[in-house]
């Protein structure tokens, strides 16, 4: 038995997304419970050549949301657009973002399977070719997962009280 | 056309796991190059209450070998050994996890659509899945977890890595052709 390209992704995209949400809340609650300024945990950093928290939450957004705007184009490039720079604005991206994969048609995901897509960097040589369906199961995926991970991470360093079950988010067990 | 479960799952473990062995071999480099010892990364965390870099490299064996594993039996326990100690005893994990997932049958793998897995630890706590939803909802964000924390520990350590180095060999159209 086979799998639809939507089932292999957009599920699992949804999960994590709900339980990277749910982090913001916590932040949120832990910042105000602890008197902390959100700003710590919004520019908050694992080393201080990475990327803060609210470019990791961002990057959630672009490598799903974005990633199938690039499948629909067959064109993909980095977004360079801001983060959001509050946690508030955060959430709301992210809950952006779930009410748009929750739209998705899973016919048109399978139109995208055999499609061409290019990945470039404006103003730079840099050209990937794929398959539609190589890049959203081998690029965006994996993007995916790293943002939202170290997301988490940086949280977790900060001293907020979430333990993995909350990236995990609502796992998909029998009714 | 739809996908079948060894391609929506396999070849991205691959990919990632593949990078997390290559991680070590960096981390080997760096440990050398600047007189640290290795135990240092091994033992890396990035809080005090958080599970050792060891164990995040151990646990995407558990979550790819070990899940298809359970799924064959349609019991996963989580695995509660103790972790390779040594950066070369990791490395040599993760050569075993490799060799497995490459010889896996793709066939198997379709075979395991609307099976039935449970996932149970101690007596109290029991789910259950179907072994699809098992490996992509639970497995498969468990293995990209443990990786992404494993370099996120080396990063913070200050070795010398990007997320070029995470992502590994992507999957884009050969350019032989």
């Amino acid at each position: 038995m086979t799998l639809s390209l939507h089932a292999a992704l957009v599920p699992e995209w949804l999960q994590i997304l709900g339980g990277c949400r749910a982090v913001i809340d916590k932040a949120a609650a832990h910042c105000a419970e602890t008197g902390l300024d959100e700003t710590e945990l919004v520019e908050a950093r694992l080393a201080p050549d990475m990327r803060p928290f609210k470019y990791q939450i961002k990057s959630c957004t672009v490598h799903t949301r974005g990633a199938v705007e690039h499948a629909r184009t067959g064109l993909a490039a980095p977004d360079f657009n801001n983060s959001p720079g509050t946690l508030g604005a955060l959430a709301t991206q992210l809950g952006e973002t779930i009410a748009f994969l929750n739209e998705l048609d899973p016919a048109e995901f399978e139109s995208f399977i055999g499609r061409d897509l290019v990945f470039t960097i404006p103003g730079t040589e840099y050209r990937r070719d794929y398959a539609v369906e190589n890049f959203l199961l081998g690029f965006s995926r994996q993007n995916f997962h790293f943002h939202a991970v170290t997301a988490y991470a940086i949280l977790r360093m900060k001293g907020v009280n979430i333990g993995k079950v909350d990236y995990l988010g609502a796992w998909p067990v029998k009714a | 056309m739809p996908l079948t479960l060894h391609a929506a799952l396999i070849p991205g473990w691959q990919q990632i796991i593949g990078s997390a062995r290559k991680l070590i071999d960096t981390a080997r480099e760096h440990c050398a190059a600047h007189g640290i010892a290795e135990s240092d990364l091994v033992e890396a965390r990035l809080i005090a209450d958080m599970h050792p870099f060891s164990y995040q490299i151990k646990s995407c064996d558990v979550h790819s070998r070990g899940a298809i594993e359970g799924v064959r039996g349609g019991l996963f326990v989580p695995d509660r050994s103790e972790p390779p100690a040594t950066l070369d005893a990791l490395a040599e994990r993760l050569d075993t996890t490799l060799a497995f997932l490459a010889a896996l049958d793709p066939a198997e793998l379709d075979s395991f659509v609307g099976k039935d897995l449970v996932f149970t630890i101690g007596s109290k706590f029991r789910r259950e899945f179907t072994a699809e939803n098992f490996l992509l909802g639970f497995s498969q964000p468990n293995v990209y977890f443990h990786a992404t924390t494993a370099y996120a520990l080396l990063r913070m350590k200050g070795v010398a890595i990007g997320k070029a180095d995470y992502l590994g060999a992507l999957p884009v159209k050969s350019t032989a052709a």
